[in-house]
């Protein structure tokens, strides 16, 4: 939605080069007829058809309004403005200039094509880069006033809980006590059963909401209407929102799908009432909401489960607000002491919030493309400098003929402007062909990427990253010009000078930051690989290859009515059977159920516990691990092996005596240096609401497993405590299976018997856990590729520097050589001439490099994953490899300064 | 402006292309790029920059004028529709090209008729 307007900025922009009256007349309807086009590409599908149909465009475009600007010229000589003369003898030499320009960079093709492609790399890279800052970090959550509204949470640092979710009843305080806030709102991620269009039962990701959170946050549907305060009253017909992608696929964007409304597989229906915009994402994944039943009446209403948003009143800042939650707090801490022991609150806000762990990552890309702006700049740079020393005759001829200085110095300016304009489209083209590939390679947990695009803040950025750039390398060669004679070339009949002048020193200073620029790039892009093979290479505690997911949940009912899974019992007897029958399927090597699935969606949380033996802790005072739930063979299945004791058995039952398995960070937490085993747990029997049940409360550690990485790869494994499904049965629990041969067969095989057992459950989130391991690693993936492909561009940036330079040279000492051999100087003597100049350029940009990524290295420590960030094999690598690129480099002019002739050398002039 | 007609032949295929497209039916710009690429089975296709460029010259020689929407819908786009001028001018370059293709004809560049 949003990057189609963001492309129409462009066309705009690129309007403005046709002549007013031109655009005047028809700038609006050929922006229209572009979106038409480009509605109907979009509908196609396809990244290609788009990129080609914006390239045609814009070339077309750009080619017709310089014709347009021709035609307009002659056109307008009679009706001419009123402008006062200085300013239209300013335009018409502006004019001269720009033609002369043109005439000039067309007779050299090559030269202007490496000047306008090394610029428009870097203005490329980096207006990409930004208008993924852009989007992710600077424009403002699509929210009304969004810098007013805050997140809330309940938080016990005794219990290791930060951030940590808020229980209704508290809520209802806030909501009646708060004075500095004009609302609060609620909501809690949630799976939603529903038939699809075709009849099947599928769980889809959903929120329950209070119903009032659309309205807080000021949230409007594009179809029909969010859900209201109306929809929680006790005879309210239950209604839903869905999410923009779900309107797509299952309504195919009908605009009158409110009012439309969808069955249940436990026989009931819901009214869909509206669509949320397509970048609502409260909470995550979901595509359908619903309103929460009335929060004083839940059973669980003293539970901390709520996700809160409030919205502080303009008149008071966020502090204040901040001050008043933890009062009120204290309140409730003071009226229910035992349920509040340790717990407070935390306040911060939502922007902050939303974009958490992404922004340092992303500044440094956004660090790093200036870095290569800076490369490209400096290429230029010398580019330019060599041949403006190469036209010092043309100049000098030029000024001999009545040409002011201030005249020279406006065309050299004139024609570093009309670089840095061609870059900058070059640049434009690149980075809107590429934001789309961000889009598309861009991992699907980056916050707000739909919001990325290139807009027209986008546009000033790239504007002024142009014109900087072009008065930066175009004053270059100007202030070269201001220490030479005019005249002298003139005298001196343009033959080189063999004596080291301020142009070869500046030059080679260029291309000692360039090299130290890259070094710097090239060791911040090392680290990163590093980190992230050594974060690909770290063992999550299972074998990923080589089994499937699949969750699945069963219906709770309320209490004391009966249905087919209303017992602990049924619950536990259900799942048993059900990965009897998978384990029974061909090609299944070993199928269990989990209630968590590692690096798939959390769903346990840490629950407390104390140890037999040990002294009883006060309330608020115990241990507390991760709670989680499996049927004996899911650690098998997910192949995570047994440290010590054993795994559970079909004989854990319910009736026989509790028992639990324990990882390796559990023991080294609670036993260290003791063995745990036989050691006994007590306390651990509490209520986990409509989930499941704690049959037993009273257990005995029988085995210790490896650590698996839940959370992340790179997150440390916090304890667990694993529970046989049998006695602690639990609703929602995801099954895996390893297999050999094709997933699909597998996964239709577990479909087909769950079919067969309960026609109505649907399942959900189908997965291979190589996926998964890939998902939960995409940032990291994203970072690495985007940094190695900067640092790539950096060396070859430098390395055309290295070799401009030297060539340049060489061609200006082709004399000098020639006399030198005739002299009897050897061919190897002349080469080393050369190649000793490159490499000494080279080895102080090493040396400065290194400092400089020494220094820098520091900032990417965040993010690196098990690596130092002064890791002497990156270091050492990256330095080699910069060596061996910069004596190719060197060594292509000197052998050319070999080729050299002593006789034609002579003739040369 | 009453141009002399027997200047503007022989015609740019561009032009003659987009007469032809409004002598069937007047529509706006979009449209003319639809029928244009499907009479050519998508061999000639105009972008924006080009199309609207001939407009405005034709415009300016009184072949093409624009209407307003042909009817009170809520379109904001501008109909263009040809003049009898740019009738006429079609007419002539529809008359050049036959005689060219008769002579085509003559020599047997198009198969034996």
């Amino acid at each position: 939605m949003s990057r189609r307007l963001e492309l129409r900025a462009l066309l705009k922009l690129l309007l403005h080069l046709y002549p007013t009256r031109f655009r005047k007349e028809f700038g609006d309807e050929m922006v229209e007829t572009f979106d038409s086009r480009a509605a109907e590409v979009r509908l196609k599908g396809g990244f290609k058809p788009l990129a080609s149909l914006w390239i045609r465009t814009f070339w077309d475009v750009f080619k017709t309004a310089l014709i347009g600007r021709a035609f307009e010229r002659r056109h307008d000589s009679q009706t001419a403005h009123k402008t006062t003369q200085r300013e239209q003898d300013m335009i018409s030499s502006f004019l001269k200039d720009t033609r002369y320009t043109l005439r000039i960079l067309a007779r050299r093709p090559t030269f202007t094509l490496l000047v306008t492609l090394t610029l428009g790399l870097g203005i490329g890279a980096n207006t990409a880069i930004f208008s993924v800052i852009n989007g992710v970090l600077l424009t403002p959550l699509a929210y009304e006033e969004p810098d007013q509204l805050v997140r809330l949470w309940s938080e016990n640092p005794s219990r290791g809980l930060e951030r940590y979710f808020v229980a209704p009843v508290d809520y209802l305080h806030f909501q009646r006590e708060m004075q500095t806030i004009d609302g609060l709102a609620g909501y809690y991620r949630t799976e939603t059963s529903l038939l699809d269009t075709d009849g099947n039962p599928v769980r889809l990701p959903g929120g329950l909401v209070t119903g009032n959170l659309f309205q807080m946050l000021g949230v409007r549907a594009i179809a029909g209407r969010t859900l209201e305060p109306i929809d929680t009253e006790p005879d309210a017909p239950p209604t839903i929102v869905i999410s923009h992608g779900l309107w797509q696929r299952w309504f195919a964007a009908d605009p009158n799908v409110a009012g439309t409304t969808l069955p249940t597989p436990a026989g009931g229906s819901v009214t869909i009432v509206g669509v949320l915009p397509e970048d609502f994402d409260l909470p995550g994944d979901a595509e359908v909401w619903s309103v929460f039943p009335n929060l004083e009446q839940m059973v669980s209403a003293r539970d901390r489960f709520m996700d809160v948003v409030a919205r502080v009143k303009p008149e008071h800042s966020i502090s204040v607000a901040t001050s008043e939650f933890a009062s009120v707090m204290n309140g409730i801490a003071e009226s229910d002491p035992e349920r509040n022991q340790g717990w407070r609150v935390t306040v911060a806000p939502m922007k902050d919030v939303v974009v958490a762990g992404v922004s340092s990552g992303l500044w440094i890309l956004f660090g790093s493309a200036g870095m290569i702006m800076l490369i490209a700049c400096a290429n230029v740079a010398n580019l330019l400098l060599s041949r403006a020393e190469g036209r010092q005759r043309e100049i000098a001829i030029r000024s001999a003929m009545g040409a002011g200085r201030r005249r020279i110095v406006r065309q050299l300016m004139t024609e570093s402007m009309v670089f840095s304009t061609a870059g900058a489209l070059t640049g434009l083209t690149l980075a809107a062909l590429s934001v789309e590939f961000l889009i598309k390679l861009g991992p699907q947990n980056l916050p707000r990427l739909v919001e990325v695009g290139i807009d027209s803040k986008v546009l000033v950025f790239a504007l002024v990253t142009t014109v900087v750039t072009g008065f930066l390398f175009g004053l270059v060669p100007v202030l070269r010009l201001m220490e030479i004679d005019l005249q002298s070339p003139l005298k001196d009949g343009g033959r080189g000078v063999a004596g080291k002048t301020g142009g070869d020193r500046f030059r080679d200073l260029l291309v000692v930051s360039q090299v130290a620029v890259s070094v710097i790039l090239v060791i911040g892009a090392g680290l990163l690989i590093k980190s992230f093979y050594r974060l690909q290479a770290t063992d999550p505690g299972f074998t990923p290859a080589g089994a499937v997911s699949l969750e699945l949940t069963l219906p709770g009912v309320p209490p004391g009515t009966d249905g087919p899974y209303s017992t602990p019992q049924r619950v536990a007897d259900f799942y048993n059977g059900f990965v009897e029958q998978i384990e029974q399927l061909p090609r299944v090597l070993a199928a269990g159920a989990g209630s968590t699935l590692p690096l798939g969606v959390p769903a346990d949380y840490p629950a407390r516990f104390w140890v037999a033996g040990r002294d009883v802790p006060a309330p608020g005072e115990e241990s507390t691990a991760y709670y989680r739930q499996v049927t004996p063979g899911f650690f098998e299945a997910l192949e995570t092996p047994l440290i010590n004791g054993r795994f559970f058995s079909p004989f854990d039952r319910s009736d026989s005596p509790g028992v639990v398995v324990i990882n390796q960070a559990a023991a080294s937490r609670f036993w260290p240096g003791q063995d745990p085993l036989g050691q006994r747990l007590y306390g651990v029997a509490q209520p986990f609401g409509p989930l499941g049940e704690m049959l037993i409360d009273d257990v005995e550690i029988v085995g210790i497993i490896r650590d698996v990485k839940y959370e992340g790869l790179d997150i440390p494994v916090e304890p667990s405590i694993y529970f046989p499904h049998q006695q602690a049965p639990f609703r929602r629990m995801t099954i895996a299976a390893r297999f050999t041969g094709d997933p699909q067969q597998v996964v239709d095989g577990i479909r087909t018997i769950l079919r067969e057992m309960d026609s109505s459950l649907p399942v959900s989130n189908i997965h291979q856990l190589t996926d998964l391991l890939d998902q939960s690693v995409a940032q990291e993936r994203f970072s690495m590729l985007l940094l190695a492909s900067f640092g790539a561009l950096a060396i070859i940036l430098a390395s055309v520097g290295i070799y401009g330079v030297l060539s340049f040279s060489v061609a200006r000492r082709t004399s000098e050589f020639g006399i030198r051999m005739a002299l009897g100087a050897s061919r190897q003597s002349v080469m080393w001439a050369v190649v000793k100049k490159g490499m000494s350029l080279t080895t102080l940009g090493l040396i400065l490099g290194t400092a400089g990524a020494v220094g820098i290295s520091k900032a990417v420590s965040s993010v690196l994953h098990d690596v130092s960030q002064s890791d002497p094999w990156i270091f050492a690598s990256v330095l080699g490899l910069v060596t061996i690129v910069a004596s190719i480099s060197s060594l292509l002019p000197a052998y050319r300064a070999l080729q050299t002739s002593p006789l034609e050398a002579l003739r040369q002039d | 402006m009453k141009p002399d007609i027997e200047h503007l032949i022989p015609m740019k295929p561009g032009d003659f292309q987009i007469l032809l497209v409004l002598l069937r039916e007047n529509t706006h710009g979009y449209g003319i790029m639809k029928v244009v690429s499907e009479q050519t089975d998508g061999a000639v296709r105009l972008e924006i920059g080009s199309l609207y460029r001939i407009l405005a010259r034709m415009m300016d020689l009184g072949l093409v004028e624009t209407s307003k929407t042909n009817s009170e819908e809520t379109d904001r786009r501008r109909f263009y529709s040809i003049t009898q001028t740019g009738r006429l001018a079609a007419q002539l370059e529809a008359r050049r090209l036959e005689s060219l293709i008769k002579t085509a004809r003559s020599v047997n560049l198009l198969g034996p008729s």
